[in-house]
C-alpha cells in the first residue's frame, strides 16, 4: 500500500516537474561585441523573437570587442560552455570556417526545414560566407560596406557640388578643402580595409593567391605587387602635407574627428550613419569610395559581423536557433534593422520594402553602400578574403602602413615587410591545423 | 625645521602644488567631461569649467549601464576576495613560521613561486578549470568504471556533480583571485618580527596553537589586516582580464567590466564621455573612499611588514 | 625561516591550515600554470581541435623575430623610464611633504588617491587627454605651444605618454613608502649635521639617502616587476602596443599574440621567457644593488 502511494506520488511530481520544463523556455546564448549605441536596436529585434512565442528565449551577452567577444567564445568553446550563436567580424571567416567548431547556416536551416529563397538574398552579401561550393556558413548579421562621408556643408564653402569620383579629384578636393580653413582633410577608419582590401577588390585585383585564399590553404599575399603600393605612396604625400591625417588602427577616433567637423571627408563604414545622425551638426552625404580614373570600378567587399551557429549543443536547442535565424531574416526585421542602425539589409525584399517607404529619398546616404556592393561583375576575386589568422596579419599590415605615415618607410618596403610577415602568420595558421 | 628658511619652505609648497595638479588633472577632466552634454564635451577645446549636468549623466549612466546591479557586483567580488584571502593567508602563514613538519620549506616556495605567475599568463588554462573543476574526477569515475554503480547505490545524481561550473558565480569570480602569495607574505614578515617570549609564555600557560593565534597573533596583526584590507579590495575592485572571460550574465557583470566594454564598443561609435566619466567617477569611488578613510592604518601595515 | 620556538607536536594541525591556500592554490595557479607551460611546446589551432607537440620549435620563432627584438627593447625603455620616474617622483613629493609643516595631510590624500584606480581606466582617462585629435592637454600643447604632439604616428611620443601614465600610477605607492622611511630617520641624526653646519642638501645627500636605500632597494624591485606585469591594462587602452611597435612591450605582446592572435603555443612560450627574464632580473638587483644598502644598524 506505502509502495503504491509512492509510486503514485512519484509519478505526480515527476509530471509536474516534466510540465513546469517544459514551460520554461529553451534558452540559446547569443554572444555580440558590444556595439554601443546600436545595443538598445539589438535588444528590441530580440525582445520581438522573445515575446512573439513561449518555446524558446534568446539570451544575448555583450562581451566587449570583437576580439574579446571571440576570445570569450573560445575558451568557452574549450570548456565545453560555448553559446548557440556568435557573432564574429567578417575577416575572421576563414578562422571560424576551419575551427571545427561551426555548424553551417544553410545545414542548419535546411535540416531544420525551412526553405530559404536564397536568391532573394543580395548576393554579394552573401558571396562572402560561401564555401567555393556556393554554401553559406554563416548569417551575415551587422553588414557593412566602407564608403565616403563627406561634410555636405564644408564642401559649400570649398565651392565644391558633388562628391569626387576618382582619387585624382579627391586630392584636388583636399587641397580646396584645406585651403577653405579646414584643419584636416581627410581621415579614415578601418584604414586597411579601406585602402588595401577594398582597394583591391574595386580594382579587380587580387590581395593573395588562390582567389584571396578561397581555393586553398596555401596562399601567398600579393598586394606589394599591385597598384595598391601606389595608393599608400600617395597616401604618404597627403600625410605630409596635411590632406590625410591619421586616426590611429581601426579608426576609432575618425568618427568623431569628422562628426565634430575637424575633418571635412572620411572613409568609413557605412554603419557610422546612425553615430553621424547623432553627432554632427552639419548636414552630411554618403558618395562610393573613390576610385583610380580611367578604370571600371567594381564591388567592394562587406564586412562587419555574421552570425556564426557552433556545433556541441542539443537538437530541440538547434530548433530554436533556426527559427530565430528565420525571424531575423524576415522583411520586416530587416528593414528595421537597417532603419535603425545603419548596417545594410541582406534581401532584397527588405531592400524593396524600404525603397517602397520612400526612405532612400530622405537618407540617400543609407542608399549608397548597397549599390557599392552591387556594383559592376563579381569575379572570384572580389567575392572574399578567405585568409586565416587575419587579427594578426591585419595588425602587421597596419604597423607598417604607421611606418609609412610617420616616413619611417617607402610605401614599397612598408607591403613588401607586410607580406613578408603577412605569409609567415598564414603558414603558421596552416601548421596549427595540424597540417 | 631646523633652520628657518621660509623661502625654501614657500618653494616647497609651490612645488607641491604644482605636482598636485598634474596628480590630480586627470581627475579635473574627467569632472568637467562627466558635468557637460557629449556636444559640448566633443567640442574643440573642451569647456575648462565643470558643467550642471552631472546629475542628468549620472542618472543615464545608472539605468542605461544597470550600474546598480554592477556595483553591487563589484563589492561582492572585492569583500569576498579580501576576506577570503586574509583568512587563507594568515592560517597558512602562521602554519609556516610556527609549526615544524615535513615538505614545511617546499610548501613555503611552492607559494613564493605564485608571485611569478600572474593570472595573464595562465588564464586560459584556468577558465578551463573554472568551467570544469571535478572533470578529473567524472574521468576517474569513468576509468574505474565506478560511476553507474555509484549512482545506483545512493541515488546521487553524479552527472550533475561532475559538471559542476563556477562560471557565472561569485565563487568563479573570487576564487581563483584568492590565489597567490602576496599576503601569506605579509604575515610571515610580520610573524617573524614577533617576539619569542610570547609564544613561550602561551605555551608555559598552556595554550593551544589556535589559542596563540587568536589571542596573541590576531590582534598584533590588526595594522596588516587593514593595510591588505586596502590593497585587497582595490585589487579585487579593479579587475578587468578575468571577470572578463568568467562572467557571461549581464547580471553579473562588474562595474569596471561593465565601464570598459561601454568604451571599446564599436569603432563605428562615437564613445559617450559624458555619460562614460560620470560612470567612471563613480565606479572609482568606492576603491578611492577605502584608501582615503584607511589611510593611516595602509600606510603603516605596509611599511612595518615590508622590513 | 622558522621561529626558534614553535609547535612541534602538531604536524596534523599544520597542515589543516596549509590546506585552504594550497588546495586554491593547486586548482587555479599550479594546475593551469602546468598546462600553460606545455602550450609553450604545441603548436594548436585556437578552438583546441588540433594540438601537435613540436619541442622548442615556438621558442625558435620568437627568438629569432625582429619583432620581438623591438619588444624587448621597448620593455626596456618602458620599464626603465617608469621605474625612475615613478620613484624619482615618489621620494620628490615623499621629501617635500616631509619638509612642509601645514596641510600634510592634504596634501598626502591628494597624491595617494590614484593607487585606487583600475589601470584600464587609468588608461582610458590619460587618453582622453592626451587623444591627439580630441585630448584637451593634447590640443593646448598643439596650439598652444606649438608641439607637434601625435602619438598615433610618433613612436616616442606614444611611449613618453605610455610611461606617464604608468608612472602615475605607482608614484602613489613609492610615495608612502618613502614618506614612512623619512618620517623614520631620528632627528637627534638630523640635528647633528645641522650643528656641524650641513644644510638641507648635504644633509639630504650624506644621511638621508643613505638611510632610506633599503626603501630605495625594495621599491626599484617592486616598480621593475609592476613595469613588467602590471602595465598590461594601460597599454591596452592607450596604444595597443602601436604606432609601428613603439610601445609593444613583452606583457602586452604576450596577450596580443594569445588573445587578439589566437597564437596559445607563441603566447605560452613568450610567457616562459618574460617570467625568466623577470626572475632573473630580481635576481641581479638583489645581488648586485643589495650590496650598496645600508640596512639600520
Amino acid at each position: 500500500m506505502r509502495k503504491r502511494l509512492l509510486g503514485a506520488f512519484a509519478g505526480i511530481v515527476s509530471a509536474f516537474t516534466a510540465s513546469v520544463a517544459a514551460a520554461a523556455p529553451i534558452e540559446i546564448q547569443f554572444w555580440h561585441p558590444t556595439l554601443g549605441p546600436i545595443d538598445d536596436a539589438l535588444k528590441q529585434q530580440i525582445d520581438s523573437f522573445n515575446n512573439a512565442q513561449t518555446a524558446y528565449k534568446v539570451v544575448a551577452s555583450g562581451r566587449g570587442t570583437y576580439d574579446e567577444t571571440f576570445n570569450a567564445a573560445i575558451a568557452g568553446f574549450r570548456a565545453n560552455k560555448s553559446p548557440h550563436l556568435l557573432v564574429v567580424i567578417g575577416q575572421g571567416t576563414q578562422s571560424m570556417l576551419l575551427s571545427g567548431a561551426v555548424y553551417p547556416v544553410q545545414d542548419l536551416l535546411a535540416a531544420e526545414g525551412y526553405k530559404v529563397d536564397w536568391d532573394n538574398y543580395i548576393q554579394p552579401v552573401l558571396n562572402y560566407y560561401r564555401t567555393k561550393d556556393m554554401k553559406l556558413l554563416s548569417l551575415p548579421f551587422s553588414v557593412s560596406t566602407p564608403i565616403l562621408w563627406y561634410n555636405k556643408d564644408g564642401f559649400a564653402k570649398a565651392g565644391l557640388t558633388r562628391p569626387p569620383a576618382t582619387w585624382d579629384e579627391m586630392g584636388e578636393y583636399l587641397t580646396k578643402l584645406r585651403a577653405a580653413g579646414f584643419e584636416c582633410g581627410y581621415t579614415s577608419g578601418w584604414q586597411q580595409w579601406v585602402h588595401v582590401d577594398n582597394y583591391s577588390t574595386i580594382h579587380d585585383l587580387p590581395i593573395a593567391t588562390l582567389h584571396n585564399g578561397l581555393d586553398g590553404l596555401n596562399a601567398v599575399f600579393t598586394y606589394n605587387k599591385t597598384d595598391v603600393v601606389k595608393n599608400i605612396a600617395r597616401l604618404q604625400t597627403w600625410v605630409a602635407d596635411g590632406r590625410y591625417t591619421y586616426s590611429g588602427r581601426q579608426g576609432s577616433s575618425a568618427t568623431p574627428a569628422f562628426a565634430s567637423g575637424r575633418c571635412a571627408m572620411m572613409t568609413h563604414s557605412s554603419a557610422v550613419f546612425s553615430s553621424l545622425q547623432a553627432s554632427a551638426k552639419f548636414a552630411f552625404e554618403a558618395a562610393p569610395l573613390p576610385y583610380e580614373a580611367g578604370t571600371t570600378p567594381h564591388n567592394s567587399l562587406i564586412g562587419g559581423g555574421a552570425l556564426w551557429v557552433l556545433k556541441g549543443h542539443k537538437p530541440e536547442e538547434y530548433k530554436g536557433v533556426a527559427a530565430f535565424l528565420a525571424h531575423l531574416a524576415s522583411p520586416d526585421q530587416q528593414a528595421k534593422w537597417h532603419k535603425d542602425t545603419g548596417y545594410m539589409p541582406i534581401t532584397n525584399a527588405a531592400y524593396e520594402k524600404v525603397k517602397a517607404e520612400g526612405y532612400y529619398d530622405k537618407y540617400p546616404q543609407q542608399e549608397v553602400a548597397i549599390t557599392q556592393v552591387q556594383r559592376g561583375t563579381p569575379t572570384l576575386n572580389t567575392m572574399t578574403v578567405r585568409l586565416g589568422n587575419a587579427n594578426q596579419y591585419v595588425a602587421a599590415l597596419e604597423e607598417e602602413m604607421e611606418a609609412v605615415w610617420a616616413n619611417k618607410k617607402t610605401a614599397q618596403q612598408a607591403m613588401d615587410d607586410a607580406v613578408r610577415r603577412g605569409n609567415e602568420i598564414l603558414r603558421r595558421f596552416e601548421r596549427q591545423r595540424g597540417n | 625645521m631646523i633652520e628657518r628658511t621660509p623661502k625654501l619652505d614657500l618653494f616647497c609648497h609651490l612645488l607641491l602644488i604644482a605636482g598636485v595638479i598634474a596628480v590630480c588633472l586627470p581627475l579635473y577632466y574627467a569632472l568637467i567631461a562627466a558635468t557637460h552634454t557629449l556636444s559640448d564635451v566633443l567640442q574643440v577645446p573642451m569647456p575648462l569649467t565643470p558643467g550642471n549636468e552631472l546629475l542628468a549623466n549620472l542618472k543615464v549612466a545608472i539605468e542605461r549601464g544597470d550600474l546598480g546591479r554592477q556595483l553591487l557586483n563589484s563589492l561582492i567580488v572585492s569583500v569576498g576576495v579580501t576576506v577570503g584571502k586574509i583568512a587563507v593567508s594568515i592560517l597558512s602563514a602562521f602554519a609556516i613560521t610556527y609549526f615544524r613538519f615535513p615538505f614545511r620549506m617546499t610548501a613555503f616556495w611552492l607559494i613564493f613561486a605564485t608571485l611569478m605567475l600572474p593570472i595573464e599568463v595562465r588564464i586560459v588554462p584556468t577558465y578551463a578549470v573554472a568551467a570544469h573543476p571535478l572533470q578529473g574526477l567524472g574521468w576517474l569515475l569513468d576509468e574505474t568504471g565506478l560511476r553507474g554503480p555509484l549512482e545506483s547505490l545512493t541515488g546521487w545524481n553524479v552527472e550533475a556533480v561532475v559538471k559542476w561550473n563556477l562560471l557565472d558565480s561569485y565563487a568563479g569570480l573570487i576564487l581563483p583571485l584568492m590565489a597567490s602569495a602576496t599576503a601569506t607574505f605579509l604575515f610571515r614578515q610580520l610573524f617573524l618580527t614577533i617576539p619569542e617570549e610570547l609564544l613561550e609564555a602561551a605555551k608555559i600557560d598552556g595554550a593551544s596553537p589556535m589559542r596563540f593565534l587568536i589571542d596573541v597573533l590576531w590582534p598584533m596583526s590588526r595594522t596588516n589586516v587593514v593595510a591588505l584590507t586596502v590593497i585587497l579590495f582595490v585589487f579585487g575592485w579593479n579587475q578587468y582580464l578575468w571577470p572578463l572571460l568568467i562572467t557571461t550574465e549581464a547580471s553579473m557583470t562588474t562595474a569596471v567590466i561593465g565601464l570598459s566594454k561601454q568604451i571599446s564598443a564599436a569603432p563605428e561609435a562615437v564613445p559617450k564621455w559624458n555619460t562614460l566619466m560620470a560612470s567612471a567617477l563613480l565606479i572609482t569611488l568606492p576603491p578611492v573612499m577605502v584608501v582615503i578613510v584607511l589611510q593611516r592604518w595602509f600606510v603603516k601595515g605596509l611599511v612595518d611588514s615590508e622590513k | 625561516m622558522i621561529k626558534r620556538v614553535n609547535f612541534q607536536r602538531h604536524k596534523p594541525l599544520a597542515f589543516l591550515l596549509l590546506a585552504p591556500q594550497m588546495l586554491v592554490l593547486a586548482m587555479f595557479v599550479f594546475w593551469p600554470a602546468a598546462q600553460a607551460l606545455y602550450q609553450a611546446f604545441t603548436v594548436t589551432d585556437p578552438f583546441g581541435q588540433h594540438s601537435t607537440f613540436v619541442w622548442f620549435d615556438n621558442f625558435r620563432d620568437v627568438l629569432s623575430s625582429p619583432e620581438y627584438f623591438n619588444s624587448i627593447y621597448r620593455t626596456a625603455i618602458f620599464s626603465t623610464g617608469t621605474t625612475v620616474s615613478a620613484v624619482l617622483a615618489g621620494l620628490a613629493f615623499a621629501v617635500l611633504v616631509d619638509r612642509v609643516v601645514r596641510a600634510k595631510s592634504v596634501y598626502r590624500l591628494m597624491i595617494i588617491w590614484p593607487y585606487a584606480v583600475a589601470p584600464v581606466l587609468a588608461g582610458v582617462l590619460w587618453l582622453f587627454l592626451f587623444h591627439p585629435i580630441y585630448g584637451a592637454i593634447a590640443l593646448m600643447l598643439k596650439q598652444g605651444f606649438g608641439i607637434p604632439w601625435n602619438p598615433l604616428l610618433d613612436g616616442s611620443d606614444a611611449m613618453l605618454l605610455v610611461i606617464v601614465a604608468a608612472a602615475w600610477k605607482q608614484v602613489s605607492y613609492n610615495f608612502v613608502f618613502f614618506l614612512a622611511a623619512l618620517q623614520a630617520i631620528p632627528r637627534s641624526l638630523i640635528e647633528a649635521a645641522a650643528i656641524d653646519g650641513a644644510g638641507p642638501i648635504r644633509r639630504f645627500i650624506s644621511i638621508v639617502f643613505p638611510l632610506i636605500s633599503p626603501t630605495t632597494f625594495f621599491l626599484l624591485v617592486i616598480n621593475v616587476v609592476y613595469a613588467f606585469f602590471d602595465t598590461f591594462g594601460i597599454i591596452h587602452a592607450l596604444t595597443q602596443g602601436g604606432p609601428g611597435g613603439a610601445t609593444d612591450i613583452m606583457v602586452y605582446k604576450v596577450y596580443a599574440d594569445g588573445f587578439l592572435g589566437l597564437d596559445l603555443g607563441l603566447s605560452a612560450a613568450q610567457s616562459v621567457i618574460l617570467m625568466i627574464l623577470v626572475i632573473g632580473l630580481t635576481a641581479i638587483q638583489f645581488r648586485f644593488l643589495e650590496r650598496r644598502v645600508k640596512y639600520a644598524q
